[in-house]
């Protein structure tokens, strides 16, 4: 009976030696890195639907500048319409007629072509945003994964956790509360360094 | 310096000013530049997006990294087995020698 006491107290003298020698990590680290890995997955989440209403928003305003370029160009032929009425009015050889005619034809020719490249601009311009967003998405997926793989390792059983764990199971203690422990004797260790530091 | 819009601003206001005044070639030029620049000024209002060209977020270190840690928590799983073997094997050996060990 004494004997099994004593090897008892043994393994836990054992259990606490290893548990304040190997690199068990607190629980707040562990738990604070599943937190950052769901805040991550939700900010992920939130970001492809805020680039969803802005691509949304960027396609409604290129069909109000393609209205408004189109409205615009109606206007200058109208004016370029105009302005060749006059002239024919006025015209005193079917030459020169002919001539307004040719002009008009070309102010309006010309006119509608320049609306192409300011409407490619536009167009460019939103692929250039909707590109720059999935370039975005596609970063942040790295970074996530990044933050699940470290996850994934901070809160992986480490050989030596495993080590104590066993040695835990033998006295019927639980690692978990050994790791709790632990952190409380780091924690007041650090308070007496302080006021040790703080004491003249 | 004056920007498109101010130069706009401009040009309408000299235009009402013109108004009264009978039509002529110059006043027709006038009118048909600024159409062009509020055509203009419709079209580089989406200018500002072209700038986001210029912003990346680097993130090939991380892809770099990443199969290192792959590697370490690979390497970690095999520890754990082997210290899990070792620790089981050391049990038998205690029972075996007649010490009572739990679990």
């Amino acid at each position: 009976m004494y004997q099994t006491c004593r090897r008892t107290r043994l393994l836990l003298l054992l259990c606490t030696a290893a548990v304040l020698t190997g690199c068990v990590t607190p629980v707040a680290v562990r738990s604070m890195s599943a937190q950052l890995v769901r805040t991550q997955l939700a900010y992920s989440l939130s970001l492809r639907a805020y680039f969803a209403a802005v691509e949304k928003f960027a396609d409604a305003q290129v069909n109000i500048a393609d209205y408004r370029i189109d409205e615009i160009t109606a206007q200058m032929n109208r004016e370029f319409g105009k302005r060749a009425g006059s002239g024919l009015g006025q015209a005193a050889t079917p030459e020169e007629r002919q001539r307004i005619i040719d002009q008009l034809v070309k102010d309006v020719a010309g006119n509608t072509s320049a609306d192409l490249p300011l409407k490619r601009k536009i167009t460019d311009a939103v692929a250039s945003l909707k590109q720059r967003d999935r370039e975005l998405e596609a970063a942040y997926l790295v970074i996530l994964t990044a933050s699940q793989k470290l996850d994934e390792y901070i809160r992986l059983k480490k050989a030596d956790e495993t080590a104590i764990l066993d040695l835990t199971r033998a006295v019927g203690l639980n690692s978990e509360k050994i790791t709790a422990i632990v952190d409380e004797i780091a924690t007041i260790s650090q308070d007496l360094a302080l006021s040790m530091t703080k004491t003249p | 310096m004056m920007t498109i819009d101010e130069l706009l601003t401009q040009l309408s206001d000299l235009s009402l000013k013109l108004e009264l005044t009978p039509d002529d070639a110059t006043k027709f030029d006038l009118q048909i530049l600024i159409l062009q620049l509020r055509r203009q000024v419709a079209a580089q209002a989406f200018d500002p997006l072209s700038t986001l060209a210029n912003s990346s977020v680097e993130v090939e270190q991380l892809k770099l990294l990443m199969p290192q840690v792959d590697q370490a928590i690979l390497t970690e799983q095999n520890r754990v087995m082997l210290v899990a073997r070792i620790v089981s094997l050391a049990k038998i050996a205690l029972r075996a020698a007649g010490v009572t060990v739990a679990g």
